[in-house]
């Protein structure tokens, strides 16, 4: 009776440890990622630099501490992503080189096993703004326009639902020639298709949420570059009710559509 | 009882000491003692860290522990792990660029890189800050391996050539490179301001088929691309006063002028000159840079520039004294476009280059006006992931002229009352194709295989140039390279007028074959390449102003260059040429040492930082002096009153060795987010030495004396402010 008892109380009390130990081991990690998502989008909302520095810096210690937590790294080189864009925006190709060179160097490692689409989506975006800041443009661009082509395509491939995957696909598009497979109609196409797949789009933290905002702000500029103002000025605007501390949507897109003739 | 007491009162006092934080706090510094800012500082095995300042300090607190060890990480850098042994110490860490995978096959055979690159010998800020090199391009590529420093000028004689032998392209357009002022202190030719650029590429032999019509070396100079930022330079100095406007457009434009002007004057009067100048060198430049990169992957630029300048001495020797005077004009504009279309990436090139100088000796006048235009058509195709093929073609016209008058009668310097005493005009037009592939067979390798055919109106048929280069990291820091490959360059058209009636000119032909081995890469760093070089139809000028063709040589050499760790504080650069070029001489026919065979070659400078935002350098140069042709005797002329010398063996002596230091010292302040300001002094010619740069001989040659430096020891300074908009 006494062992029973015994028994029964060990393997309750067990239960509650494994409980509490997925409760403290999981979620620390779980947390962490979401947290450095929180951070990253608002980096990403107000358009700051420093604030998407911090981000990766936390991220970089985050993996420090849990090396092979896929999430991390995913976010890791996200944040990467982010910071460098708004470097290249603000301070040119120079600076913001190391840190696409990060982010791919994070990523390759992170797509030798399946992962989320966005991690193949964000490393062929990542290729791509490789190119754009390479000191030899046409070199990287032959280098690397093929590998960022398939890497999309297998990121469509295993997210065909997935909108941020498809933000990313239109933004390539709109930077690449109708001849080969972009263009401006490709890029509306394809943006037009990610804000209808966020309308069912309910990701769970920690995994990404973000996109609606840029899938608005890309369409915007595929509008301003055809010439429809008002169009383009409806997305710039619906962008800005998502990320209202946006400077390049308010400072930057909205005041350009002014000088479209 | 009082046991369990004392172990409770120690495990609550140990567990309010683990509770207490302690605070970490210190700076951050590259090798060289500059600031890093933004580097991720933080307690491994934790989330506690902070990102440190734009001065590199760090500060944050973390639960006390044991043992602490802080991670210290920045793109760029190597990541570095420090063990915190007294908390309470401010920590000063040093973090080491990172070795870039890239930047190992950046090595090539002969090919230096000053930018931003990793792996670069020269960076922007060394090209302005290397003592003695008056923020000059071309000096500063003079202090690379395989630079003869021959006089004091700024031409480029490269591993025992002559500066023609070396060509200079702006962004992809040849330039033209006559020289601007031929002085008895040396050849200056035409060089850009440095801030103006992004990148120098140097290539010292066995450069790939694009580039052609060159014996020797390449420069390639590239201007800053698209600003992102509006930007004002301003900068003055004790002969210069300049400022340059960078401003980013719409839609990808951007917008760059730049104005210099220059006058020695100053300078002459606070350190004096052995020289009496009438005229104290003077000039102005004015350049203006439009870009429109209309999409990530295409530019297209227009750069245009002009410079002026001029200078009159007294030319005193012991038997004549007048004056030397000398002005020109140089311009040059480079419009170009690249793009990249999936596989493929076309490329144009049409650049325009002219220059137009004059110079007098007393009543007699010379001038030279010279125009190169040029187009340049390329396509590059990747045939795969580490194949890239490359085609393309250029032509181009030079049209140039030469022409010496003097006065009709007197010293009537009128226009219209010259008497031109002879008047040449060539135009010479040329086309080449090319083509290349370019390999990297693995992360590791990479070879450069090509051809170029070239045609001239002038010469004998076409030349064909095979040409091959490659590299192989043999080790993580260790690169071995090579080059093999044949040039042609075309004989200067005014010199092709001066050859004897029927003579045939044909372009003048160099065989390279070059190895080399690169242990490490920034720093410390270690490159050694031997070279080997054989000539045939070479082309030179007699001293009876004859041009002789048919002549034949070699030069071989081994150049070293190494970078060496921190001593003190201090960073070493170290180069050292060695070169033994001989060449027919044109007088007599003979094999002999070439005139710009300067077989021992150092430069090394010195730099250290001090309290963070102070740093100097002092450089010091040696090179052998440059070989002459001694007169050992003379005989008067039967006819005139004038003696006519008799030669010793060609180039058989030498002038006194060249050595020269020179120090600089700059002081950076930073202002606040948007600006700076850097002041700076220069002291050149430390030691007040006094250099030969020719031996001349009195009218009947009885005695010889020596062309001395135009400046002794000098002291310059100036600042240059930069504020930078948001």
């Amino acid at each position: 009776m006494h062992m029973r008892l015994l028994v029964s109380t060990m393997i309750l009390f067990a239960a509650q440890a494994v409980r509490a130990q997925s409760a403290d081991v999981a979620p620390p990690q779980a947390k962490l990622a979401d947290s450095l998502r929180l951070s990253i989008e608002a980096a990403a909302d107000a358009s700051d630099v420093d604030a998407a520095d911090a981000a990766a810096a936390l991220a970089e210690r985050a993996v420090a501490l849990y090396p092979n937590d896929a999430m991390l790294r995913h976010y890791r080189a996200y944040a990467l992503y982010r910071a460098g864009t708004m470097v290249f925006g603000r301070f040119g190709s120079g600076r913001a080189r190391p840190y696409f060179d990060k982010a791919r160097d994070v990523l390759e490692q992170l797509v030798e096993k399946p992962t989320i689409p966005e991690s193949y989506a964000l490393l062929a975006s990542v290729y791509g703004m490789q190119i754009a800041t390479a000191k030899i443009q046409m070199l990287a661009g032959m280098r690397l326009g093929s590998k960022s082509n398939s890497m999309m395509e297998r990121a469509v491939t295993a997210g065909p639902n997935n909108p941020r995957v498809w933000v990313m696909r239109g933004i390539g598009a709109l930077n690449t020639p109708s001849t080969f497979g972009g263009g401006l109609d490709k890029a509306e196409a394809h943006l037009k298709h990610a804000i209808e797949l966020f309308a069912t789009d309910k990701p769970e933290a920690p995994l990404p949420a973000w996109g609606l905002a840029d899938a608005h702000v890309w369409l915007g500029q595929v509008y301003a570059r055809q010439k429809k103002r008002d169009a383009a000025r409806a997305e710039f605007e619906a962008a800005r009710d998502l990320q209202p501390r946006n400077a390049w949507i308010t400072l930057t897109l909205l005041p350009s559509l002014d000088k479209l003739p | 009882m009082k046991l369990r007491l004392v172990a409770l009162l120690i495990a609550l006092t140990t567990s309010g000491a683990a509770a207490q934080p302690v605070v970490l706090r210190g700076r951050v510094y590259t090798t060289n003692g500059v600031p890093v800012a933004g580097a991720n500082v933080f307690v491994v095995g934790s989330l506690d860290g902070a990102l440190t300042d734009s001065v590199g300090a760090f500060r944050f607190s973390a639960p006390r522990s044991a043992s602490l060890t802080l991670a210290i990480r920045r793109l760029g850098f190597r990541d570095r792990q420090i063990d915190i042994v007294n908390p309470a110490r401010e920590l000063d860490v040093i973090l080491e660029p990172e070795a870039s995978r890239v930047a190992a096959m950046n090595v090539q055979a002969s090919r230096y890189v000053a930018g931003d690159e990793a792996g670069a010998a020269l960076t922007p800020l060394e090209i302005v800050t290397i003592p003695g090199t008056a923020a000059d391009v071309n000096r500063a590529i003079q202090s690379l391996p395989g630079v003869q420093q021959v006089d004091e000028g700024t031409g480029l004689f490269v591993r025992g050539g002559d500066f023609t032998e070396t060509r200079v392209f702006l962004n992809e357009g040849l330039l033209l490179t006559p020289a601007q002022i031929q002085s008895p202190a040396g050849t200056f030719v035409g060089t850009l301001d440095p801030f103006l650029l992004d990148g120098v590429y140097f290539t010292s032999g066995g450069f790939g088929a694009r580039y052609g019509d060159a014996l020797s070396a390449i420069a390639l100079l590239n201007t800053r691309s698209r600003p992102t930022r509006p930007e004002l330079t301003v900068s003055t100095g004790l002969a210069a006063i300049g400022a340059n406007v960078a401003l980013p457009g719409p839609g990808g434009t951007s917008l760059a002028l730049v104005a210099d002007r220059n006058d020695l004057t100053p300078v002459l009067r606070l350190n004096g000159s052995p020289r009496q100048f009438s005229t104290p060198p003077r000039g102005a430049d004015r350049t203006m840079s439009l870009h429109w990169d209309y999409r990530p992957t295409a530019k297209l630029s227009l750069f245009a520039t002009e410079q002026t300048g001029r200078v009159a001495a007294l030319n005193t020797t012991p038997s004549v004294s007048d004056t030397f005077a000398t002005a020109g004009r140089e311009r040059a504009v480079v419009l170009s476009w690249r793009d990249v279309v999936g596989r493929f990436s076309p490329g144009i090139v049409l650049s325009s280059s002219a220059i137009r100088r004059t110079e007098s000796f007393g009543s007699y006048e010379l001038a030279q006006p010279q125009r190169l235009e040029q187009g340049v058509m390329t396509l590059d195709v990747a045939l795969g992931d580490r194949v890239v093929g490359r085609v393309g073609g250029e032509t181009g016209r030079l049209a140039s002229h030469i022409d010496g008058s003097v006065p009709a009668s007197g010293a009537d310097q009128r226009p219209g009352s010259r008497v031109r005493l002879f008047e040449v005009d060539e135009t010479r037009r040329h086309r080449a194709t090319f083509a290349e592939l370019d390999v990297r067979p693995t992360e590791a390798s990479h070879a450069v295989i090509g051809f170029r055919r070239d045609w001239s109106a002038s010469g004998e048929g076409a030349t064909l140039d095979p040409r091959a280069s490659g590299n192989l990291r043999v080790r993580e820091l260790l690169t071995v390279t090579g080059a093999l490959g044949v040039y042609h360059q075309t004989v200067d058209p005014l010199l092709e007028t001066l050859a004897a009636a029927g003579a045939s000119l044909p372009s003048m032909r160099a065989g390279h074959a070059i190895v080399g081995v690169q242990i490490g890469e920034s720093t410390p760093m270690l490159r050694v390449e031997a070279y080997h070089k054989r000539y045939s139809d070479l082309a030179a000028q007699s001293r009876d102003f004859i041009t002789i063709g048919g002549g034949s040589g070699t030069a071989g050499g081994v150049d070293v260059m190494a970078r060496a760790p921190q001593v003190a504080g201090v960073s070493t650069r170290l180069v050292y040429s060695y070169v033994r070029s001989v060449r027919t001489d044109p007088n007599s026919g003979a094999l002999a040492r070439a005139p710009f065979d300067v077989p021992h070659n150092i430069t090394s400078v010195f730099s250290r930082s001090f309290a963070r935002f102070i740093s100097t350098s002092a450089s010091f140069r040696y090179a052998s002096g440059r070989p002459y042709t001694p007169v050992i005797g003379a005989t008067r002329s039967p006819d005139s009153p004038t003696w006519i010398p008799r030669y010793g063996a060609p180039n058989s002596e030498r002038l006194p060795a060249f050595a020269r230091v020179d120090f600089s010292a700059s002081w950076y302040r930073p202002l606040a987010s948007h600006g700076q300001f850097v002041a700076y002094v220069a002291v050149t010619n430390v030691l007040d030495r006094s250099n030969v740069y020719v031996r001349q001989y009195t009218a009947d040659y009885t005695s010889a004396y020596d062309v001395r430096s135009i400046f002794n020891r000098a002291v310059y300074f100036g600042g240059v402010l930069t504020l930078t908009g948001n």
